[in-house]
């Protein structure tokens, strides 16, 4: 092949060349599709670019480096203190071995797991720079149930869910400047169905700030999948809860797996919020959960399967407490 | 990181830009951190300063990194992968190149002593890290966890075990040193191995291995060890096809059709030949040809390396002639449909998907049937199914299905059952290497039947058959779809010849998934009525194959083999589509045939208010089965069993029964050549051992008549010119090959006796376990041995007392014994999800004698595993529209995981058949066919809910609990 190798030494070099190539960390997602022939180009390795790779406190909370890996937010005690829901995402996706080397900044901005988007047998799709989605009218048992965008591979960022309902911030370098970005923002891509997220081409994401609760708070995460581990989510929620007195005061809550990005759902959040910390309380709140938007005819099953697994985000927030 | 349009980006980096500067954002930018952070709030308008001079990009740079202890250095460029570099580069065949995308976990290694996955890890992410891979273990099999999956028998075909073990082996560190006393649970185990894949199904051994390294079973004592080649499967010494290098080999890639059906009108190999490294190309498919499914292999090309092969594939132009396709079965019935054969050609010229042979039969459009020439009293059956039907109103079975008791008691009991295309999906993909001498061929080769591989390639290439040698040294798993010489094996023999160099080619995992293997799906339109008395009444079966643009189908067969005795009307077609060709696969045609028929029995006992074990007791005269019922009834799990649809709250659990049976195959004329020396002794013969343990039957064999450890028996299989020994299909191995090695065996013992008396004049001597026995004490073999000229002999499978039921024909006989199981599934639903999870199982077996009894079991399990694995998770699914494959890779075609099989109790019925020789029969698909019909009735038991469509994925179950059809 003659892909050539872009290997800069600092953040600014990594921006000024981010243009010229696919940019890589772990490389689990981009080097399959390189193999198959479909992320063509030279690569932008950010292997030598220092200051991507740690945890560090900030004032407004954790600034996770975009090099961190995955299993490494999983096991911060860090993370795990301040932003439980968020290491339980971790935690759940992929495998151990693809969680020691994918990284935070290549989760978030991953492109999507569809089978027609992935697979070089099919002309290119709306991801690929064509103009048709093969999944609408063709098979979409896995894509996402709702009709809210022309390509309907769901958003696979299990972090980028946790983030979005961590409101948290993301930072990246561009040639330019550095540019900062909220998690909704950097999802915001319902409208431009051949991106996976919303970075201007050739910035280099960098960090993402995840604000710290002002106390300690309980969080979940719950991915519902067939078998019992290693396998992408016909829908997924995190939850962050805290309470005071028995009395749920802060909710946030968001699902995916059902569309091209995640949905945070302000509905359940108000059902929970000022509410006692009890079963009853999660059910009521949890069977509000969904999207008000039409459903494929291939993948409405997972309508039914939201609730259920909000209401086991947030029975597993409550149940395994405060870390 | 896909934003390759700039004009969108600008768009949305606006649209993004002036989002964050409203006020939550700005309250949360970090301070102080470092100059980095300081960002503006709106993006500058105005130029940036110029950027710092970034280094040039190289096409290669060296990497330096510890491997196994070593300095190692290597050139990678940005494709590299590491496993690119451990296998090709430094030879550590170990690490196993499988799915390719971190689904298998066979390419595991420990990095920094982490485990990775390799296949997708850039090389150049290797620089100043320390790689460890299995082989820093030596070849000793010391380690404590090498030692427990060695005396759990924690593997069969062993392609997989690699990753396992150095997987296995972090997580043993991690225990042991945080000191904690006891084991780790089955659920703790499963998260750390979750990302491996063991397609044989030897997931419950592993577990057990991995708890008992952690509690320190294996510290000192090294265990039993009842799998001869498992030490060298435990430290990656196994040497399979994939990992087969010669000097200056080449590797070939296969260009494919996009089209689902056409002729083939050429390719244009101009571009091809420019990439750099394209040695030559080879027609798979004539000019000319008739294309039938999307997939087919059009073009073969070689290369230097697989990189070039690839390149030079992909750069290579077909011309179809497209036609209009057929995909969907209950598409192609319909009269105006594209013919998948419009000339209807002969059955031999098309592929065969069932293990049995294909008969004449009529074809209609893409219709193919009925066989029906196992019908049993058709009059019979049509006027009791007739009477019954019409005193219920009931009309032909449907997919609603209909279940009725008459006034005088008879039960009818009839439904159309869905069953799927499952993919055989071996952790070794279909794999060859051919290089020739002259005019004398040597291919490696992943294969379950060396021997007929070698005759058909000296058929086909013209070649005397003493001059083609096919060699299979260990084997990754076959499940019956590496038993032919595909068109991959044909094209790189053929390159081999014409570049004069050997040619490799392996599958990837799309092309494995593709046309690697598949087991047929089917529609089965089923009835049964009973007798007033409660006998089975009669029978009725219209099973519509759907095997893609292969023939044959056998599921009419496994009906007459059951309930013997009732009429039954028994129909087989063939639905012919524009897909990838089925295959044999372990058990053709059981786990549909008996998932049904094990379904109608359940809807008869509970109309009848029979207990489902009482009511097959009472039809089913198998004596296996007999003793199994009552061990059965007896099962914790049975005792749990509760009315259907009892279970009232949201996870509903139950416990589902379903029986099942298979032949006794035998290749007739095996031969076993056994040797014994100075150097001890030696068997062989040219059988393979794909994990499911010839090489530990016949060294077992020699071992107990020599009074020697298994593992000091030599053996020597996976070798066309060694004596002529069975395929691997049809469980006819074992059953072929113990009773020629015993024969061989004793009569090497009777010559060396017949020496050793004359040599020393022995009065009173005889053969025993320890030596020759005499008058003055008795001469130990390892004596003879070393006196005696070496002495050999082949022995030869004599048939079994009474004779055989049926055959030889092609180099097979069908034995008189019937194999029997009785399988009990224990289910959760979660009524909200449709999540299906099987939580207990109870199988008893019955094959006569198990002639290595701890391999017998991984069998069963692995035969379970599987079946619970296509029942509940593996879909097959294909583009409607183009009939291209869609679950390409492991991610999206899903086979269980170490997560997903609970505690599983075994039972056999082992006593030795007095008729048989060596007293036991085959186990291989046995202990799969019933798996289904066990889970499905055991949904049923939980839910009230009777699935009549496999496989229970959420979506299905969901709709049925609601009252779909599914």
């Amino acid at each position: 092949m003659t892909a050539k190798l872009h290997l800069p030494t600092s953040l600014p070099l990594a921006a000024a060349v981010a243009d010229e190539g696919r940019i890589r960390a772990g490389g689990t997602d981009l080097m399959e599709r390189r193999h198959k022939g479909l992320a063509p180009g030279d690569v932008v390795d950010l292997r030598d670019v220092p200051g991507l790779a740690a945890i560090e406190e900030v004032d407004e909370g954790l600034r996770i480096g975009a090099r961190v890996t995955v299993a490494a937010i999983a096991d911060s005690a860090l993370v795990r203190g301040k932003n439980p829901a968020l290491a339980k995402a971790a935690a759940s996706l992929a495998t151990p071995q693809i969680r020691a080397v994918a990284t935070l900044g290549g989760n978030l901005l991953q492109q999507v797991r569809c089978w027609y988007a992935r697979n070089p047998d099919f002309a290119p799709c709306l991801k690929r720079g064509g103009f048709v989605c093969h999944a609408r009218d063709g098979d979409h048992l896995f894509h996402g149930c709702y009709d809210v965008s022309p390509c309907i591979a769901p958003a696979p960022s299990s972090l980028g869910l946790a983030m979005l309902v961590h409101d948290a911030t993301i930072e990246a370098a561009t040639a330019e400047g550095p540019i900062t970005r909220t998690a909704d923002a950097l999802y915001d891509v319902l409208e431009t169905p051949s991106h996976v997220h919303a970075l201007p081409k050739g910035a280099v994401l960098t960090h993402v700030v995840v604000p710290t609760p002002p106390m300690s708070e309980l969080g979940g995460y719950l991915r519902t999948i067939h078998r019992s581990r290693s396998e992408w989510p016909l829908v997924e929620a995190s939850v962050r809860l805290r309470t005071k007195g028995g009395t749920i005061t802060f909710a946030a809550v968001g699902i995916g797996g059902v569309a091209p990005r995640p949905f945070r759902q302000p509905q359940v959040e108000e059902a929970l919020v000022g509410q006692p910390l009890a079963p009853e309380t999660l059910a009521k709140a949890a069977d509000k959960a969904g999207v008000d938007a039409p459903l494929l005819p291939g993948s409405a099953y997972k309508s039914p399967l939201i609730a259920p697994t909000v209401l086991g985000a947030l029975r597993g927030a409550v149940d395994e407490g405060v870390r | 990181m896909s934003n390759d349009d700039d004009a969108r980006s600008r768009r949305w980096f606006l649209r993004g830009g002036l989002g964050v500067t409203a006020g939550a954002i700005t309250a949360t930018l970090p301070r102080g951190a470092s100059a980095l952070t300081e960002a503006p709030l709106v993006e500058p308008e105005a130029p940036a300063p110029a950027p710092p001079k970034a280094p040039a990009p190289v096409s290669s740079l060296t990497v330096s990194a510890e491997v196994n202890g070593s300095a190692a250095s290597f050139e990678a460029g940005a494709d590299t992968l590491a496993l690119d570099v451990l296998r090709d580069q430094l030879g550590l065949t170990s690490c196993k190149r499988s799915c390719g995308h971190g689904a298998c976990g066979a390419c595991t290694v420990h990095l920094d002593g982490v485990p990775v996955t390799t296949c997708m890890l850039p090389a150049t992410s290797l620089e100043g890290r320390s790689v460890t891979t299995l082989e820093a273990w030596g070849t000793d099999a010391s380690h404590p966890v090498q030692r427990a999956f060695l005396a759990e028998d924690a593997l069969q075909c062993g392609f997989c075990t690699p990753g396992f073990v150095v997987e296995a082996i972090a997580f043993y560190d991690d225990w042991r040193s945080r000191g904690i006393d006891g084991e780790p649970t089955a659920a703790q185990v499963a998260d750390a191995l979750e990302g491996h894949l063991c397609r044989c199904g030897a997931y419950p051994a592993i577990t057990r291995a991995v708890q008992r390294a952690c509690r320190g079973d294996f510290e000192t004592d090294s265990g039993p060890r009842p799998r001869v080649d498992g030490p060298a499967k435990v430290t990656g010494r196994a040497r399979y096809t994939v990992d087969v290098a010669l000097p200056n080999q080449a590797e070939a890639a296969i260009v494919r059709s996009l089209a689902a059906a056409g002729s083939f009108d050429g390719a244009d190999l101009a571009a091809a030949e420019a990439v750099p490294g394209y040695l030559g190309a080879h027609l798979l498919t004539p000019v000319g040809g008739t294309i039938r499914y999307a997939g087919q292999e059009l073009v073969m090309v070689a290369g230097a390396t697989r990189e070039a092969a690839v390149q030079a594939a992909r750069a290579v132009t077909t011309k179809i002639t497209v036609r209009d396709h057929v995909i969907e079965p209950a598409r192609a019935v319909e009269p105006d449909a594209p013919l998948v054969y419009p000339d209807r050609p002969p059955a031999r010229e098309v592929e065969n998907a069932s293990e049995g042979p294909v008969f004449a039969a009529p074809w209609r459009g893409n219709l193919r049937g009925p066989l029906g020439a196992l019908t049993l009293d058709p009059l019979g059956t049509n006027a009791r199914l007739g009477g019954a039907r019409k005193e219920l109103g009931a009309g032909e079975p449907d997919d609603l299905g209909t279940v009725g008791r008459c006034a005088d008691g008879r039960v009818l009991a009839q439904r159309v059952f869905h069953a799927h295309v499952q993919a055989h999906t071996a952790l070794e993909p279909h794999a060859a290497v051919a290089s020739w001498e002259g005019e004398r061929l040597t291919v490696h080769l992943s294969t379950q039947a060396v021997f007929d591989m070698a005759a058909d390639l000296a058929e086909h290439f013209d070649v005397p058959a003493a001059d083609v040698q096919v060699l299979a040294e260990y084997v990754g798993g076959g499940f019956g779809a590496k038993c032919t010489v595909g068109p991959e094996i044909l094209g790189v023999v053929a390159l081999a010849r014409e570049l004069k160099r050997p040619v490799r080619v392996a599958l990837d995992r799309q092309e494995e998934l593709t046309v690697g293997g598949l087991r047929p799906g089917a529609a089965l339109h089923a009835s049964l009525v009973t007798k007033a008395n409660g006998d089975l009444g009669a029978l009725m079966l219209e099973a519509y194959n759907d095997s893609g643009a292969a023939i044959g189908t056998n599921l009419g067969f496994l009906w007459r083999i059951m309930y013997p005795g009732a009429p039954r009307i028994l129909r087989d077609y063939g639905v012919i589509t524009h897909t990838p060709p089925a295959a044999p696969f372990r058990g053709p045609g059981g786990p549909a045939a008996f998932y049904a028929l094990e379904s109608l029995v359940d809807m008869a006992a509970e109309a009848s208010e029979v207990d489902p074990i009482t009511l097959r007791a009472g039809w089913d005269p198998n004596p296996f089965r007999q003793e199994l019922y009552g061990k059965a009834r007896a099962s914790a799990h049975w005792g749990r069993r509760t009315p259907a649809g009892s279970d009232s709250g949201r996870y509903k659990r139950g416990v589902g029964l379903a029986i099942g049976s298979w032949l006794q195959f035998v290749m007739p004329h095996t031969e076993v050549a056994v040797e014994a020396g100075p150097d001890g002794v030696t068997i062989s013969t040219a059988a393979q051992d794909m994990g499911q343990g010839a090489r530990t039957v016949l060294a077992n064999t020699a071992a107990e008549v020599f009074g020697l450890d298994p593992h000091d028996v030599r053996v020597r299989l996976g070798d066309s010119r060694l004596p002529r020994g069975p395929s691997s299909n049809g469980s006819r191995t074992t059953n072929s090959i113990v009773p020629a090695a015993e024969a061989a065996a004793r009569d090497v013992a009777e010559d060396l006796l017949a020496f050793a008396r004359s040599k020393w004049s022995l009065q009173g001597a005889a053969v025993n376990r320890d030596g020759i026995q005499h008058d003055g004490g008795t001469l130990p073999w390892a004596e003879v041995f070393a006196s005696a000229p070496v002495t050999s002999s082949i022995g030869k499978r004599r048939p079994d007392r009474g004779g055989y039921f049926l055959g030889p024909i092609a180099e097979t006989s069908v034995g008189r014994v019937i194999s029997a199981s009785v399988q009990l599934a224990e289910v959760e639903v979660d009524s909200w999800t449709g999540v299906t999870k099987v939580v207990g199982w109870w199988g008893g077996f019955g094959v006569g004698r198990l002639h290595a009894p701890a391999l017998a079991r991984s069998q069963a399990l692995g035969g379970i595993v599987q079946g619970i694995s296509y029942t509940l998770y593996e879909d097959r699914r294909l583009d409607p529209k183009t009939g291209r494959l869609l679950t390409a890779g492991l991610e999206d075609y899903r086979i269980a995981g170490i997560g997903d099989i609970p505690d599983i109790e075994l039972v056999f019925a082992d006593h030795p058949l007095p008729k048989v020789r060596g007293g036991g029969v085959g186990i291989g698909e046995i202990v799969t066919v019933a798996a289904p019909g066990a889970i499905a009735n055991a949904v049923h038991n939980a839910t009230g809910w009777r699935p009549g469509r496999l496989p229970l994925r959420p979506d299905l179950v969901l709709a049925g609990l609601k009252g779909g059809v599914a």
